[in-house]
């Protein structure tokens, strides 16, 4: 088992991934999820752009999404190539994900279905450390 | 009539025409991307992007719309962002 640990910054989680060959740092927010699992990924509109424009992102779908406040809406998904890096090096497996155009001013996320493509690994979160271990065969 | 209450039946009309129609949405238009707004078939394109122009230009007021690759149907499930 390859084990890396996050620790928390004002309470937030964050890792670094590469999707679609750009880099970025996402939070981790276990309230973005969705019933089938496919979309992992949160970004702004600039980077869904930025991922089509280099040709990264392989299938679109309208998808149903729904705010903190209860409101629904549209947005676009794509599905894309993903890969979490630690320290600056690969960190497990390629992650193949759904990624979702969360609109201009979108915060990069990722969420529960990121990690459930994660096969064999596991999280350990030690609330009196405040971090977050990220543990893949 | 609410916004949520408009969008919610424009969802199940939308979803019924889907229903109703996907064997002639996959066997007619494999390989394109399928727009579904107003409970009608609005386009059939070679990508997402021009299929949602579509829907933009034709149907500006639609609060739910679909947009699939007509051999996988729409996206089910709704994506919670907390």
């Amino acid at each position: 088992m390859k084990r890396c640990t996050l620790i928390a910054v004002q309470g937030e989680y964050r890792v670094w991934i590469d999707i679609g060959g750009v880099r970025k740092e996402f939070l981790i927010d276990t309230g973005f999820t969705n019933p089938e699992c496919m979309v992992g990924l949160n970004v702004g509109s600039s980077t869904y752009r930025q991922l089509l424009a280099k040709g990264a992102i392989t299938e679109q779908y309208s998808g149903e999404t729904t705010q903190a406040d209860g409101s629904l809406g549209i947005a676009t998904i794509g599905k894309v190539e993903t890969q979490l890096f630690y320290v600056g090096k690969p960190f497990g497996k390629k992650v193949i994900t759904y990624v979702a155009d969360g609109g201009e001013y979108a915060e990069d996320l990722v969420g529960v279905c990121f990690f459930h493509q994660l096969e064999g690994g596991r999280i350990i979160w030690d609330f009196t450390r405040q971090t977050m271990s990220i543990e893949v065969s | 009539m609410e916004k949520r209450e408009i969008y919610l039946k424009q969802k199940e009309k939308n979803l019924a025409f889907y229903e109703r129609d996907k064997n002639e949405i996959i066997g007619k238009y494999k390989g394109q991307y399928v727009a579904i707004a107003h409970g009608k078939l609005l386009a059939c394109t070679g990508t997402y992007q021009e299929a949602l122009e579509k829907v933009k230009n034709s149907a500006p007021e639609a609060l739910h719309f679909l947009i699939f690759p007509a051999e996988k149907g729409p996206f089910r499930g709704i994506i919670k962002v907390i």
